[in-house]
């Protein structure tokens, strides 16, 4: 009687325990938070805090139901000293509390990158209700809150186009790079790599794009767009690289899955190669004493598009087309370096961290003044690159052409 | 006293057990902290001093088998030197080291896991848990590992196969950076978690069905087992998270779990993986508790220690609220006043028990 | 509130673990548990009231901290 009393009661404790009441946190109670972005007024103290909230009526409701003519998210916006206490002053807006595990983008604005990023990231790491899996990115002459605001086409939540165009963009594209914070974070610490992050703008007409109107248009009036690469030098944003130096930065990364990219054909006009693989590796060499950067790549492409009159049966043609485009991955990763080296003096692709692997010794030397020494090193970039295959076709309609019309030539 | 018997290989599950303890959750941190990429080598160096601590350890206990520490030392000073020595070990056992991995287990879940909720329920779920296995006896506890080890193995290794697709090999270069003196430092600070507290486990080898060489083996072997899991978890964390992120983390191994992501399929299972260090931790708690209760019990000639463990119970949940008042004196203490507090336990006593024991046989002969 | 339930939960430990003791006879037993369940239930009472308690650590700091300085001092 004793005993079955006493299990009883314990389990009755246990149970009224280990359901983690306590913390419950219930569907209908939450927000859903799918990106935040950050915005500062040049020289104003307070920081703009927006959160895009995603409406999970209208997200679940299919046709019909509750949630007709509201759109898919809603962005609050308020101002803060400290991005924490912004994220629970937004109770005051929200009907809801934010609940931000699945938070999918980190949107900082380019005032805010310019005046440095440090003040803000922190709470992004330490609350235990961020995931280390969401991407930071900058904007680029535009509001971050402006890009949160933007309705977008096929994908209902604009956090979530954000999120897979930038996977998407970096996997068959190459000039976009996805940077986590935790990535962030590594390279604001280390002495020999500089954080980058990618930019993203507003194209069109931006308070057009913020109407739902804009989706009813076939054609629609703004669009949100990855443009090219930030540069930090610390924790703040010095420059861009454009398209093509930012593609020579993932190069250098090896951060290019897939690419697609022209090559100057023998005589004149294109070919479009596609690159299909690439893997980069970079090492220090020591020379008296100094060192040297060497960077390999080695890539294999596919001939994708025909824009000129070559003759693709011939493998010479393909050698040539070969030594061609190694010369211009070449070129742009030279361009790349050149522009961080000299105009920017930041080591975005952690040379610095190179040589530490390298030479620990010799690192220990100068990593207190290699801001001063990065502009220096040398750069040595050497390209291998194979074309294998040229498409579902041989020779384009341009050399048969060509090859038709000599021919007629030669009978007549 | 327990009459309870354990075989070899659950002494082996037990041993490994109380070695990853709650060194696992923050022996990462601590060693990336101190010799960045070079966390990996304190771990050898304190996996092989940890071996020959247990070997040393059970030499002890060889001296007069079938007799638990406090025995050992009443037999080596008599009754009256001998239990201020035993209520030493007590203190250290029951207060300090249940005390402070009950503390672990509730910071690590207030921090990560469930901030709102007061630490103190987390205390009491785990000390019910802890009274009830431990009145049903060393022979129940060392069954419910037996039966848990072949899931805890399965977790573990899935834990290392989820997130080994995201090692970069770069992150652990240049290798053997280092200098000397941090390593030690290190090295000392691995032991003091998972090599000096295994003295207490000389509480629970009499009762093991093992004997000499075998009973030698097994300790050992649990004891490697252990090591190696934690060695495998500081590479990992160093390997996928880089040193600045594992030195930055609170709880390194569980900022791991939450980086898996296979396929964007398998994700978000953080928290099936801290099921891996609730049961280290629950058994490295019980072992220390065990320990202190019988050895309290040994001490004041009771033959049931049964009747100690609910007023223990009610003791360590005082105690394990009062140890440390806040996370940073947490991790201070441990770096600092825990080493030589257990080193004095562990290492110092230790050889004076074998000197007593030398001297006395000299003088019998 | 706490206090008493602090009390309660004595209560029922001691209603558990007396009446085996004493059918039983074990007169050493049931003193040893008495006096651990005094000082457990005080020292819970203690915490429940508010009562600063000092710190076990206190003590221990006193002792090692010199012996932990040392050693940082060799290590650094």
């Amino acid at each position: 009687m004793k005993r079955t009393f006493l299990l009883v009661l314990t389990m009755l404790l246990v149970v009224l325990m280990i359901t983690g009441c306590w913390n419950r946190r219930e569907l209908n109670e939450l927000s859903i938070v799918g990106a935040i972005g950050i915005d500062k007024e040049p020289g104003a103290d307070q920081y703009m805090f927006s959160v895009q909230v995603i409406n999970q009526g209208v997200i679940s409701s299919k046709g019909g139901g509750e949630g007709i003519g509201q759109a898919s998210v809603t962005t609050f916006e308020m101002e803060t000293s400290s991005m924490f206490e912004g994220m629970r002053r937004l109770t005051t807006v929200s009907p809801r509390k934010l609940y931000l595990a699945h938070m999918r983008m980190l949107i900082l604005s380019e005032e805010v990158a310019k005046e440095g990023v440090g003040p803000i990231l922190d709470l992004f790491s330490r609350d235990h209700e961020y995931r280390p899996d969401f991407y930071v990115i900058v904007t680029k002459d535009t509001k971050a809150g402006d890009v949160l605001k933007q309705f977008t086409q096929i994908e209902k939540v604009p956090a979530n186009k954000l999120f897979s165009s930038l996977e998407m963009s970096e996997k068959h594209w190459a000039p976009t790079v996805a940077v986590r914070l935790d990535e962030v974070e590594a390279s604001l610490v280390s002495l020999g790599k500089q954080p980058v992050l990618t930019g993203v703008m507003v194209r069109g007409d931006e308070r057009a794009g913020e109407s739902e109107k804009a989706l009813q248009r076939l054609e629609p009036p703004a669009y949100v767009v990855y443009t090219g690469i930030g540069v930090f030098r610390g924790d703040k944003l010095v420059g861009w690289l454009n398209e093509e130096e930012s593609k020579g930065y993932n190069y250098i990364a090896d951060n290019v899955k897939s690419t697609v990219g022209p090559l100057a054909c023998p005589q004149k006009g294109e070919v479009i190669l596609e690159m299909i693989r690439s893997s980069s590796n970079v090492q220090a060499k020591f020379q008296n004493g100094k060192p040297q950067i060497q960077i390999k790549i080695k890539a294999e492409g596919n001939v994708g598009e025909v824009l000129c009159d070559v003759d693709l049966q011939d493998p010479k043609t393909i050698e040539k087309l070969e030594r061609n485009g190694e010369q211009r991955i070449k070129q742009i990763i030279q361009r790349a370096v050149d522009k961080a080296q000299h105009q920017y003096r930041s080591d975005i692709f952690g040379f610095g961290e190179v040589i530490h692997r390298e030479d620990a010794k010799y690192w220990k030397k100068i990593q207190g003044e290699w801001d001063e020494v990065f502009p220096h090193v040398p750069v040595v970039v050497d390209v291998d690159l194979q074309i294998r295959r040229t498409g579902t076709k041989v020779n384009s309609y341009l050399t048969e052409m060509r090859k038709a019309r000599e021919k007629a030539k030669e009978q007549k | 006293m327990d009459n309870g018997k354990i075989s070899g290989h659950q002494l082996m599950i037990l041993t490994m057990l109380f070695t990853m303890g709650s060194s696992i959750l923050v022996v990462p941190s601590g060693l990336a902290g101190t010799v960045q990429q070079d966390a990996w080598l304190p771990v050898v160096v304190g996996i092989v001093v940890t071996l020959a601590l247990s070997w040393f350890y059970l030499y002890i206990g060889s001296l007069y088998p079938d007799r638990t520490l406090v025995e050992i030392i009443e037999k080596l000073f008599g009754r009256w030197v001998g239990a201020p020595i035993t209520l030493l070990f007590i203190v250290v056992a029951f207060c300090v080291g249940s005390g402070s991995c009950l503390y672990y287990l509730g910071d690590f879940m207030t921090t990560q896991i469930m901030p709102e909720t007061p630490i103190q329920y987390f205390h009491l779920l785990y000390i019910l848990l802890l009274i009830q296995g431990t009145r049903l006896g060393l022979e129940t506890l060392a069954r419910s590992a037996e039966i848990l080890f072949p899931f805890f193995l399965l977790l573990v290794i899935a834990f290392i196969i989820f997130v080994s697709p995201q090692i970069e090999t770069d992150r652990l270069q240049p290798m053997l950076e280092a200098e000397f003196k941090p390593i030690l430092q290190s090295t000392l600070s691995y032991v003091s978690f998972s090599g000096f507290p295994l003295i207490f486990m000389l509480m629970l080898t009499p009762a093991c069905t093992d004997r000499g060489k075998r009973l030698q083996k097994k300790f050992l072997l649990g004891n490697l087992i252990g090591g190696l899991l934690i060695l495998i978890t500081t590479i990992l964390c160093v390997l996928v998270l880089g040193v600045d992120a594992t030195s930055r983390s609170m709880y390194p191994n569980y900022a791991l779990a939450r980086k898996i992501n296979l396929f964007n399929f398998i994700n978000r299972i953080e928290v099936i993986m801290a099921i891996i260090w609730f049961v280290s931790l629950f058994f490295k708690i019980v072992v220390y508790f065990y320990a202190g209760v019988l050895a309290m019990a040994q001490l004041l000639r009771i033959e049931n220690y049964r009747v100690l463990t609910f007023p223990f119970g009610m003791m360590l949940y005082v105690l394990s609220l009062m140890v440390y008042p806040d996370s940073s004196f947490m991790r201070h203490w441990d770096s600092t006043i825990w080493v030589p507090l257990i080193a004095t336990f562990g290492l110092v006593f230790p050889l004076l028990f074998v000197a007593v024991a030398i001297g006395k046989k000299f003088l019998t002969r | 509130m706490a206090a008493f339930t602090v009390l309660a939960a004595a209560l029922a430990v001691a209603w558990i673990e007396v009446p085996s003791l004493r059918k039983r006879k074990r007169r050493k037993e049931l003193w040893v548990f008495a006096f651990f369940l005094c000082v457990a239930t005080g020292l819970n009472v203690l915490k429940a009231l508010d009562v600063e308690i000092p710190n076990l650590f206190q003590p221990i700091n006193a002792v090692y901290k010199p012996v932990s300085d040392l050693i940082e001092g060799m290590l650094k």
